[in-house]
């Protein structure tokens, strides 16, 4: 069942307190763990919206849906480059949020294929997103994850390597601690972890 | 054993023979060309760049034995504006040569780099893989993103066909309410 009354817009800097309380729902729906207090950045996102949608040309796009006059949505995506293979320019997508009493009535449809086609017209041929690692849904646009990031504590990432160098100093040196064992070497994959793919 | 310093342009073709091994090494698909020498000498001018730079945010650490080079470790600090913490030390790649695996070097090369970033304030370091790459979950690393990519013409064509689904799915319905 498609929605009554809905429209929507390129969004512009009059737009800016409309997107700023949309992109709040949005960081409140995902409830990121890694990095903390995304939420309090509000008033950065604001700032740095607000100087990309003023740049000439600017330096995001972003579609805006209203239903009525009610906010209910909007996608934001950038074009970017990298240094190192190809594509080398493509269209990253920073935010896709919808309000939930408007989900699953294809207006996220409508935005990707206005997102895909405005990057399309702007000689772009990939799109890229970020997602969280338990999040599937775009994979039925043929989205294929191709790299995954991780965090540690530098702390925990030394405590972690010493007590790897300690079972190894014990394993071969010639005063045996029988009460520890081997780990395996940083380079080979954990034993915890089964070989992807 | 082995030896770590910082990397200087006098390194810049060991770096690039290491780096053109790790790249063969990687399981990547995507982005493609990254074995192709074009991508070789983009990589070779980008060092030479952050290695000559006045105010280095990017530092490449060398491990050597008995002066030749076995081992390399790219790591960079970034800043995040949403979101704790503000700055990451972020580790673009280590590599060690296959014949120094399974010894200390690559340990010693996080650490120093692990050291060098605490040293510096940064609490957070960050790594990405690709499928097929081991996580490093045994130095405590946790998934937090994972990137994916799809050709524009993959998505409008999905779009035709989710539609196609869709306006099936609303039909079918009316056609069983006529039966």
């Amino acid at each position: 069942m498609t929605l009554p009354n809905i429209s929507v817009k390129l969004a512009t800097l009059t737009d800016l307190p409309d997107l700023r309380s949309l992109w709040r729902a949005f960081v409140d729906d995902q409830r990121i763990t890694y990095p903390v207090g995304v939420a309090a950045s509000i008033d950065t996102f604001t700032r740095q919206a607000a100087i990309a949608m003023a740049a000439e040309p600017p330096t995001v796009v972003c579609f805006l849906a209203y239903q009525g006059t009610v906010p209910v949505g909007f996608l934001l995506y950038e074009p970017q480059t990298r240094i190192f293979g190809d594509p080398s320019h493509f269209g990253f997508i920073h935010y896709l949020y919808l309000d939930p009493a408007v989900r699953h009535r294809g207006l996220a449809t409508m935005l990707a294929t206005l997102a895909g086609e405005h990057m399309i017209a702007a000689g772009l041929s990939h799109c890229e997103i970020t997602t969280k690692p338990d999040d599937t849904q775009w994979a039925d646009l043929g989205f294929i994850p191709y790299e995954t990031r991780s965090y540690v504590a530098c702390t925990t990432a030394l405590g972690l390597v010493a007590e790897r160098q300690r079972r190894a100093a014990a394993r071969h040196g010639n005063g045996l601690d029988h009460s520890v064992t081997e780990a395996p070497s940083p380079d080979a994959p954990p034993a915890e972890e089964p070989a992807e793919e | 054993m082995h030896t770590i310093r910082f990397a200087t342009l006098a390194d810049l073709p060991s770096l690039r023979t290491m780096w053109s091994a790790m790249i063969r090494e990687v399981p990547q698909q995507y982005p493609a060309a990254m074995t192709s020498p074009e991508t070789l000498d983009d990589f070779t001018r980008q060092a030479a760049r952050v290695l000559t730079d006045p105010y280095p945010v990017t530092f490449c650490l060398l491990a050597e034995i008995d002066g030749d080079p076995v081992g390399f470790h790219i790591f960079g600090f970034q800043r995040r504006d949403l979101g704790l913490p503000h700055e990451i030390v972020f580790c673009y790649a280590v590599y060690v040569d296959s014949a120094y695996r399974r010894t200390d070097v690559a340990e010693d090369l996080a650490l120093v780099g692990a050291e060098y970033a605490l040293a510096q304030g940064v609490t957070h370091c960050e790594i990405t893989r690709v499928p097929g790459q081991a996580g490093r979950r045994g130095l405590g690393f946790t998934p937090f993103e994972v990137h994916s990519q799809a050709p524009l013409a993959t998505i409008i064509s999905r779009i035709d066909q989710r539609r196609q689904r869709r306006a099936r799915l609303a039909i079918l319905p009316k056609k069983q309410e006529a039966l």
